[in-house]
Protein backbone atom coordinates (compact mmCIF):
# COMPACT_ATOMS: atom_id res chain seq x y z
CA UNK A 1 0.00 0.00 0.00
CA UNK A 2 2.71 2.42 1.03
CA UNK A 3 4.78 1.43 -2.00
CA UNK A 4 1.82 2.06 -4.26
CA UNK A 5 1.30 5.53 -2.73
CA UNK A 6 4.97 6.35 -3.28
CA UNK A 7 4.77 5.21 -6.91
CA UNK A 8 1.65 7.31 -7.39
CA UNK A 9 3.40 10.29 -5.79
CA UNK A 10 6.37 9.92 -8.16
CA UNK A 11 3.98 9.57 -11.07
CA UNK A 12 2.23 12.79 -10.11
CA UNK A 13 5.55 14.61 -9.74
CA UNK A 14 6.73 13.44 -13.18
CA UNK A 15 3.42 14.46 -14.72
CA UNK A 16 3.69 17.90 -13.17
CA UNK A 17 7.27 18.30 -14.38
CA UNK A 18 6.32 17.28 -17.89
CA UNK A 19 3.37 19.68 -17.85
CA UNK A 20 5.52 22.54 -16.58
CA UNK A 21 8.19 21.79 -19.14
CA UNK A 22 5.68 21.62 -21.97
CA UNK A 23 4.20 24.91 -20.83
CA UNK A 24 7.59 26.59 -20.80
CA UNK A 25 8.39 25.22 -24.22
CA UNK A 26 5.04 26.25 -25.64
CA UNK A 27 5.45 29.68 -24.11
CA UNK A 28 8.84 30.08 -25.75
CA UNK A 29 7.50 29.14 -29.18
CA UNK A 30 4.52 31.43 -28.71
CA UNK A 31 6.83 34.34 -27.86
CA UNK A 32 8.74 33.85 -31.13
CA UNK A 33 5.51 33.75 -33.18
CA UNK A 34 4.18 36.90 -31.54
CA UNK A 35 6.86 39.15 -33.02
CA UNK A 36 5.62 42.20 -34.82
CA UNK A 37 7.61 43.82 -37.60
CA UNK A 38 7.54 47.55 -38.08
CA UNK A 39 8.31 48.25 -41.72
CA UNK A 40 8.75 51.37 -43.75
CA UNK A 41 8.42 51.70 -47.49
CA UNK A 42 9.82 54.77 -49.20
CA UNK A 43 8.51 55.33 -52.72
CA UNK A 44 10.87 57.48 -54.72
CA UNK A 45 10.73 59.03 -58.15
CA UNK A 46 14.04 59.03 -59.99
CA UNK A 47 14.29 61.59 -62.79
CA UNK A 48 16.94 62.52 -65.31
CA UNK A 49 16.55 66.24 -64.63
CA UNK A 50 19.00 67.69 -62.11
CA UNK A 51 17.60 68.17 -58.64
CA UNK A 52 19.58 66.21 -56.12
CA UNK A 53 18.26 63.93 -53.45
CA UNK A 54 15.16 64.82 -51.44
CA UNK A 55 16.31 65.74 -47.90
CA UNK A 56 13.68 63.36 -46.53
CA UNK A 57 15.56 60.41 -47.98
CA UNK A 58 19.07 61.47 -47.07
CA UNK A 59 19.59 58.04 -45.55
CA UNK A 60 19.38 56.54 -49.06
CA UNK A 61 21.60 59.13 -50.71
CA UNK A 62 24.77 56.97 -50.61
CA UNK A 63 23.04 54.30 -52.67
CA UNK A 64 21.26 56.64 -55.08
CA UNK A 65 24.39 58.54 -56.01
CA UNK A 66 26.30 55.54 -57.27
CA UNK A 67 25.74 52.97 -60.03
CA UNK A 68 23.32 51.85 -61.24
CA UNK A 69 21.50 55.11 -60.45
CA UNK A 70 23.98 57.61 -61.84
CA UNK A 71 21.93 58.18 -65.00
CA UNK A 72 19.23 59.73 -62.79
CA UNK A 73 19.98 63.14 -61.34
CA UNK A 74 17.10 63.83 -58.98
CA UNK A 75 15.31 61.68 -56.45
CA UNK A 76 12.06 62.80 -54.89
CA UNK A 77 10.18 61.07 -52.12
CA UNK A 78 6.65 60.59 -53.41
CA UNK A 79 5.20 58.70 -50.49
CA UNK A 80 6.31 56.90 -47.37
CA UNK A 81 4.33 54.26 -45.55
CA UNK A 82 5.03 52.79 -42.15
CA UNK A 83 3.08 49.84 -40.86
CA UNK A 84 3.25 47.05 -38.36
CA UNK A 85 2.90 43.51 -39.62
CA UNK A 86 2.23 40.51 -37.46
CA UNK A 87 4.01 37.24 -38.09
CA UNK A 88 2.71 35.48 -41.23
CA UNK A 89 0.49 38.37 -42.23
CA UNK A 90 0.54 40.63 -45.24
CA UNK A 91 0.30 44.37 -45.66
CA UNK A 92 -1.00 45.62 -48.98
CA UNK A 93 -0.43 49.06 -50.41
CA UNK A 94 -0.67 50.92 -53.68
CA UNK A 95 2.38 52.23 -55.48
CA UNK A 96 2.47 55.68 -57.13
CA UNK A 97 2.32 54.06 -60.58
CA UNK A 98 -0.94 52.29 -59.70
CA UNK A 99 0.57 48.86 -59.15
CA UNK A 100 -0.47 46.90 -56.09
CA UNK A 101 2.23 45.76 -53.73
CA UNK A 102 2.20 43.54 -50.69
CA UNK A 103 4.77 42.80 -48.04
CA UNK A 104 4.51 39.63 -45.95
CA UNK A 105 6.34 39.08 -42.67
CA UNK A 106 7.20 35.43 -43.13
CA UNK A 107 9.60 34.73 -40.32
CA UNK A 108 11.76 36.26 -37.66
CA UNK A 109 15.17 34.74 -37.06
CA UNK A 110 17.77 35.26 -34.39
CA UNK A 111 21.29 34.34 -35.35
CA UNK A 112 23.69 32.86 -32.79
CA UNK A 113 25.59 36.16 -32.82
CA UNK A 114 22.44 37.94 -31.68
CA UNK A 115 21.63 39.59 -35.00
CA UNK A 116 17.92 39.72 -35.83
CA UNK A 117 16.88 38.99 -39.38
CA UNK A 118 13.50 38.96 -41.04
CA UNK A 119 12.28 36.82 -43.89
CA UNK A 120 9.96 38.93 -46.02
CA UNK A 121 8.05 38.41 -49.22
CA UNK A 122 7.42 41.25 -51.67
CA UNK A 123 4.84 40.89 -54.40
CA UNK A 124 3.89 43.48 -56.99
CA UNK A 125 0.92 43.23 -59.31
CA UNK A 126 0.28 45.38 -62.33
CA UNK A 127 -3.16 45.33 -63.89
CA UNK A 128 -4.05 42.25 -61.82
CA UNK A 129 -1.02 40.35 -63.09
CA UNK A 130 1.83 39.50 -60.78
CA UNK A 131 5.03 41.05 -62.13
CA UNK A 132 7.36 40.49 -59.18
CA UNK A 133 7.43 37.88 -56.43
CA UNK A 134 10.51 37.73 -54.28
CA UNK A 135 11.36 36.33 -50.86
CA UNK A 136 14.42 37.59 -49.07
CA UNK A 137 16.03 37.64 -45.66
CA UNK A 138 17.02 41.09 -44.46
CA UNK A 139 19.00 42.28 -41.48
CA UNK A 140 16.81 44.03 -38.94
CA UNK A 141 16.90 47.75 -39.64
CA UNK A 142 18.65 47.20 -42.94
CA UNK A 143 17.53 48.50 -46.31
CA UNK A 144 16.79 46.68 -49.54
CA UNK A 145 15.92 48.56 -52.72
CA UNK A 146 13.66 47.62 -55.61
CA UNK A 147 13.97 49.76 -58.69
CA UNK A 148 13.07 49.82 -62.34
CA UNK A 149 9.33 50.26 -62.57
CA UNK A 150 8.36 53.10 -64.83
CA UNK A 151 6.54 56.05 -63.31
CA UNK A 152 5.80 59.01 -65.51
CA UNK A 153 9.01 60.27 -67.04
CA UNK A 154 11.17 58.56 -64.51
CA UNK A 155 11.82 55.47 -62.53
CA UNK A 156 10.23 54.22 -59.34
CA UNK A 157 12.58 53.24 -56.54
CA UNK A 158 11.24 51.47 -53.47
CA UNK A 159 13.22 51.32 -50.24
CA UNK A 160 12.20 48.70 -47.67
CA UNK A 161 13.33 48.47 -44.08
CA UNK A 162 11.92 46.49 -41.17
CA UNK A 163 12.63 46.14 -37.48
CA UNK A 164 11.37 44.11 -34.55
CA UNK A 165 10.56 46.65 -31.84
CA UNK A 166 10.49 44.11 -29.04
CA UNK A 167 13.11 41.76 -30.46
CA UNK B 1 10.69 41.77 -82.03
CA UNK B 2 11.31 43.25 -78.59
CA UNK B 3 13.61 40.37 -77.66
CA UNK B 4 15.51 40.70 -80.93
CA UNK B 5 15.99 44.39 -80.32
CA UNK B 6 17.23 43.66 -76.79
CA UNK B 7 19.65 41.12 -78.15
CA UNK B 8 20.94 43.55 -80.75
CA UNK B 9 21.31 46.22 -78.09
CA UNK B 10 23.35 43.85 -75.95
CA UNK B 11 25.53 42.90 -78.92
CA UNK B 12 26.00 46.57 -79.71
CA UNK B 13 27.08 47.20 -76.13
CA UNK B 14 29.49 44.26 -76.29
CA UNK B 15 30.99 45.54 -79.57
CA UNK B 16 29.91 42.50 -81.52
CA UNK B 17 28.13 44.23 -84.37
CA UNK B 18 29.76 44.58 -87.75
CA UNK B 19 30.69 48.18 -88.63
CA UNK B 20 27.82 48.61 -91.08
CA UNK B 21 25.29 47.09 -88.72
CA UNK B 22 26.66 49.17 -85.87
CA UNK B 23 26.30 52.39 -87.84
CA UNK B 24 22.78 51.48 -88.84
CA UNK B 25 21.84 50.61 -85.27
CA UNK B 26 23.34 53.81 -83.89
CA UNK B 27 21.26 55.84 -86.32
CA UNK B 28 18.12 54.18 -84.98
CA UNK B 29 18.87 54.46 -81.26
CA UNK B 30 15.99 55.83 -79.22
CA UNK B 31 16.22 57.77 -75.97
CA UNK B 32 15.16 54.65 -74.10
CA UNK B 33 17.93 52.68 -75.81
CA UNK B 34 20.47 55.27 -74.73
CA UNK B 35 19.25 55.06 -71.15
CA UNK B 36 19.56 51.31 -71.16
CA UNK B 37 23.04 51.55 -72.62
CA UNK B 38 23.99 53.97 -69.87
CA UNK B 39 22.64 51.58 -67.24
CA UNK B 40 24.53 48.67 -68.84
CA UNK B 41 27.69 50.72 -68.81
CA UNK B 42 27.31 51.55 -65.16
CA UNK B 43 26.61 47.99 -64.19
CA UNK B 44 29.61 46.85 -66.19
CA UNK B 45 31.79 49.39 -64.40
CA UNK B 46 30.38 48.26 -61.09
CA UNK B 47 31.33 44.66 -61.71
CA UNK B 48 34.69 45.37 -63.33
CA UNK B 49 35.81 48.06 -60.93
CA UNK B 50 35.90 46.05 -57.68
CA UNK B 51 38.52 47.46 -55.34
CA UNK B 52 41.51 45.35 -54.27
CA UNK B 53 43.63 46.56 -51.44
CA UNK B 54 47.09 47.46 -52.63
CA UNK B 55 48.38 46.23 -49.33
CA UNK B 56 47.72 42.67 -50.44
CA UNK B 57 50.74 43.00 -52.68
CA UNK B 58 52.98 44.44 -49.96
CA UNK B 59 54.84 41.94 -47.82
CA UNK B 60 55.45 44.04 -44.73
CA UNK B 61 56.00 41.02 -42.56
CA UNK B 62 58.69 39.58 -44.78
CA UNK B 63 60.54 42.87 -45.13
CA UNK B 64 60.63 43.68 -41.44
CA UNK B 65 61.44 40.10 -40.48
CA UNK B 66 64.36 40.10 -42.88
CA UNK B 67 65.76 43.32 -41.43
CA UNK B 68 65.33 42.17 -37.86
CA UNK B 69 67.07 38.88 -38.56
CA UNK B 70 69.91 40.67 -40.30
CA UNK B 71 70.34 42.94 -37.25
CA UNK B 72 70.34 40.02 -34.82
CA UNK B 73 72.99 37.86 -36.56
CA UNK B 74 76.30 37.62 -34.61
CA UNK B 75 79.62 38.71 -36.19
CA UNK B 76 81.15 35.94 -38.35
CA UNK B 77 84.11 33.98 -36.96
CA UNK B 78 83.54 34.69 -33.25
CA UNK B 79 84.41 31.66 -31.06
CA UNK B 80 85.27 33.04 -27.55
CA UNK B 81 83.02 32.82 -24.56
CA UNK B 82 82.60 36.56 -24.66
CA UNK B 83 81.63 36.25 -28.28
CA UNK B 84 79.24 33.45 -27.43
CA UNK B 85 77.77 35.56 -24.65
CA UNK B 86 77.49 38.47 -27.01
CA UNK B 87 75.84 36.21 -29.52
CA UNK B 88 73.44 35.14 -26.85
CA UNK B 89 72.69 38.73 -25.95
CA UNK B 90 72.37 39.57 -29.61
CA UNK B 91 69.98 36.69 -30.12
CA UNK B 92 67.97 37.77 -27.11
CA UNK B 93 67.98 41.31 -28.40
CA UNK B 94 67.06 39.94 -31.81
CA UNK B 95 64.16 38.02 -30.28
CA UNK B 96 63.03 41.16 -28.51
CA UNK B 97 63.44 43.13 -31.72
CA UNK B 98 61.71 40.38 -33.63
CA UNK B 99 58.92 40.28 -31.10
CA UNK B 100 58.66 44.05 -31.10
CA UNK B 101 58.79 44.10 -34.88
CA UNK B 102 56.14 41.42 -35.11
CA UNK B 103 53.95 43.39 -32.77
CA UNK B 104 54.43 46.53 -34.83
CA UNK B 105 53.63 44.64 -38.01
CA UNK B 106 50.48 43.21 -36.50
CA UNK B 107 49.43 46.59 -35.18
CA UNK B 108 50.08 48.20 -38.55
CA UNK B 109 48.18 45.48 -40.35
CA UNK B 110 45.27 45.78 -37.96
CA UNK B 111 45.23 49.55 -38.38
CA UNK B 112 45.34 49.21 -42.14
CA UNK B 113 42.50 46.72 -42.10
CA UNK B 114 40.42 48.92 -39.83
CA UNK B 115 41.09 51.89 -42.10
CA UNK B 116 40.09 49.96 -45.19
CA UNK B 117 37.23 48.06 -43.61
CA UNK B 118 35.98 50.03 -40.63
CA UNK B 119 33.55 48.31 -38.34
CA UNK B 120 30.45 50.13 -37.17
CA UNK B 121 28.85 47.66 -34.82
CA UNK B 122 26.17 50.05 -33.68
CA UNK B 123 24.52 50.83 -37.00
CA UNK B 124 22.13 48.57 -38.94
CA UNK B 125 23.63 46.52 -41.70
CA UNK B 126 21.90 45.94 -45.02
CA UNK B 127 22.65 42.26 -45.36
CA UNK B 128 20.05 40.75 -47.65
CA UNK B 129 19.83 37.26 -49.06
CA UNK B 130 17.47 36.79 -51.99
CA UNK B 131 15.90 33.37 -51.58
CA UNK B 132 13.53 33.43 -54.53
CA UNK B 133 12.81 35.82 -57.35
CA UNK B 134 10.14 35.51 -60.02
CA UNK B 135 9.18 38.12 -62.56
CA UNK B 136 6.72 38.30 -65.39
CA UNK B 137 6.95 40.72 -68.26
CA UNK B 138 10.33 41.95 -67.08
CA UNK B 139 13.93 41.02 -66.54
CA UNK B 140 15.24 41.10 -62.99
CA UNK B 141 18.80 41.64 -61.88
CA UNK B 142 20.07 41.47 -58.34
CA UNK B 143 22.80 44.03 -57.77
CA UNK B 144 25.03 44.24 -54.72
CA UNK B 145 26.53 47.65 -54.05
CA UNK B 146 29.00 48.54 -51.35
CA UNK B 147 27.46 49.97 -48.23
CA UNK B 148 29.14 53.29 -48.89
CA UNK B 149 28.52 54.92 -45.51
CA UNK B 150 30.08 51.94 -43.80
CA UNK B 151 32.44 50.16 -46.14
CA UNK B 152 33.43 46.75 -44.92
CA UNK B 153 30.10 46.07 -43.27
CA UNK B 154 28.64 44.26 -46.24
CA UNK B 155 26.67 45.17 -49.33
CA UNK B 156 23.31 46.68 -50.05
CA UNK B 157 20.98 44.78 -52.36
CA UNK B 158 19.06 46.29 -55.24
CA UNK B 159 16.44 44.24 -57.05
CA UNK B 160 16.41 45.86 -60.49
CA UNK B 161 13.54 45.07 -62.81
CA UNK B 162 13.41 46.15 -66.41
CA UNK B 163 10.04 45.86 -68.03
CA UNK B 164 9.77 44.21 -71.39
CA UNK B 165 8.73 46.49 -74.21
Amino acid sequence: MRGSAVRQGRSVRWSMMIAVGAGLLAGGVARADNHLATCSVRMIDALHEPGGVDPRITVLRPYLEQPPFTAWKSFRLVEEKTFTIAHETTEKFTLPNGSQASLTFVEHMLRPDGKHRLRLRLEIEKRAQKVLDTTFVLDEGGVVLQAGQKHGKGLLVLGFSCAIPNG
Amino acid sequence: MGNQHDETLQRYFDGELAPEERARFEAELTADDRERLAALDEMHALVAGALEGAAADVDLWGAIEGQVRAASLPAPGATSIKSAARRGRDRARGRRLFGTGAGLVLAAAATLLLFMYPRHPNHPTNGCDIESLEVAGAVATVIQVADEPHPGDGDTTIIWTEEDK
